[in-house]
């Protein structure tokens, strides 16, 4: 399953539909980007976020 | 699961709008939105003003300043802006060495009051806090924090289906983005035109040392062999901006590229700057849709054409698209004649329209992916001209073409590589030239 470094994320949610498997979601309180269960670490999201935000 | 007339897939100003029209019509609506808190500006853009005194998808927006109201005059609709605004009175275009090419300039434009006025910057999030504050008031059942997976097409309803919810309607309306879940399930991407994937960084700065504080400045680049556009937008506030750095290249680092832009480059308007990172995004760049509906879904805004329906556009169509369907209903034809009034506009004033030319907005991203950084300085250094003050994102570029048949025999002369750059812009399409940057990028197909 992909990491998040939160302290990257701006919460922008562009990962979220590009994500094949719906893995990501944005978490109550603070809005930045978090992984579930379904991830199969395609890394889309890796090359897709412009902050850097996930990595493997 | 809660049956609605219409459910309405995200929540910017295209699902705002088409959610503030379809509730104050008296229809039972259901605005479903990825972000816990919708009036925060998570997603970066370039345009965080609103294009006046020029049509645009037969309407234009006039502003009461006073009142905060802003109408669609063709329309006939509006709604009330709380917060503040800055009048933008001319657009630049800067190379990194300094030479700029000017749409206008702020001292005359002016000299003519509001009316010389070619957009308005407004604070984006009082902006989207406003239409939901009009959106709840019309009675509309919000639902924040809701990821959309799938929508289905049932038995007189569109199934729209959340992580954790469900949701019914007779109608739905697609204002997910450029990236839009809604167009992915429905099966639109599979043909459609796919030139790029973006990626944007966006910063708020303090005390830039820009020229003059009401114009929005361009600087367009070529950086690792490709063009990146930064945007200075100024904020309604003194001496703020929102600076935006795009590439549809998404190997891109932009972040690299804001040092080398603030540190390596001639241009002098950051030392000193305070800079706060606050927003990003990545989008596809898709080709324009033909016809935005499919099994009672409804698409609008960003989610239809290629990124730049602007804001303009998603306020336009979110609120067309409701009205379509608040028709279709009232008329007992839930169903695409029902909705015609929406696609037959969408048809006859961009799709068909002689107006725009479709996807020619990529055209803006492309001299720098093809002219080097010297070639780009020396042809602004070429355009000296004032040209008509504007910023419309598919008309301002009319005049350039006769100002720049008056300087060719020079640069013929001087430079041939910029002319044969232009050439290949005019003969090449955007899609063969980011056919590289195509190949790293990230479909959702």
């Amino acid at each position: 399953m992909v990491k998040v470094n939160n302290l990257l994320c701006t919460g922008c949610g562009g990962c979220i539909n590009i994500c094949p498997v719906c893995a990501i979601t944005l978490q109550q309180g603070d809005d930045k980007a978090t992984v579930n269960a379904n991830c199969n670490d395609c890394k889309v999201c890796i090359r897709a976020c412009p902050v850097n935000v996930f990595s493997l | 699961m809660a049956k609605y007339d219409v459910v309405v897939v995200g929540a910017g100003y295209a699902g705002l709008m088409a959610a503030k029209t379809a509730g104050e019509a008296g229809l039972t609506t259901a605005l479903l939105e990825m972000k816990h808190d919708i009036s925060a500006l998570r997603r970066a853009e370039t345009q965080m003003i609103l294009p006046m005194g020029d049509d645009f998808l037969d309407d234009r927006i006039i502003f009461n300043g006073k009142t905060g109201l802003l109408s669609f005059a063709n329309n006939g609709f509006s709604f009330k802006y709380d917060g503040p605004y800055r009048n933008i009175f001319a657009f630049h275009l800067y190379s990194v060495d300094g030479n700029c090419l000017r749409f206008g300039t702020a001292d005359a434009q002016r000299k003519l009051g509001d009316r010389g006025r070619i957009a308005i910057a407004l604070d984006k999030p009082k902006a989207l806090a406003s239409l939901l504050k009009q959106v709840k008031a019309a009675g509309v059942d919000v639902f924040p924090g809701t990821v959309v997976k799938d929508v289905k097409k049932t038995d007189g309803a569109v199934r729209v289906i959340a992580h954790d919810k469900e949701f019914s309607g007779t109608f739905c309306i697609a204002a997910d983005g450029a990236n839009s879940r809604v167009a992915q399930a429905l099966g639109f991407n599979k043909d459609r035109g796919y030139y790029s994937s973006m990626n944007v960084v966006g910063y708020y700065m303090r005390n830039l040392k820009v020229p003059d504080p009401d114009t929005v400045y361009y600087v367009v680049a070529q950086y690792e062999k490709t063009a990146v556009i930064t945007a200075l937008v100024p904020r309604p506030y003194e001496k703020e901006h929102a600076v935006v750095f795009i590439c549809l290249d998404c190997r891109v680092d932009l972040i690299k590229f804001y040092k080398y832009l603030t540190e390596q480059t001639k241009l002098p308007w950051f030392k000193g700057a305070e800079a706060q990172l606050v927003n990003s995004s990545c989008g596809n760049m898709w080709s324009t849709i033909e016809k935005p509906f499919k099994d009672n879904v409804l698409l609008v805004g960003d989610t239809i054409w290629c990124q730049e329906s602007e804001n303009f556009g998603a306020l336009l169509s979110g609120a067309k698209a409701a009205m379509a369907v608040a028709y279709a209903l009232d008329e007992g034809k839930p169903d695409e004649h029902g909705v015609k009034n929406y696609l037959e506009w969408w048809d006859k004033h961009f799709f068909n329209s002689p107006n725009y030319k479709r996807d020619q907005i990529m055209g803006n991203y492309m001299l720098g992916a093809i002219l080097n950084n010297k070639e780009i300085d020396y042809l602004f250094s070429k355009l000296k001209m004032v040209l008509k003050a504007s910023i419309h994102p598919y008309t301002l570029f009319n005049e350039l073409g006769q100002a720049l048949g008056g300087v060719v025999p020079d640069i013929q002369k001087e430079m041939p590589q910029v002319l044969a750059g232009l050439g290949r812009m005019a003969q090449e399409s955007p899609a063969e030239i980011l056919k590289d940057a195509a190949s790293a990028g990230f479909p959702n197909r």
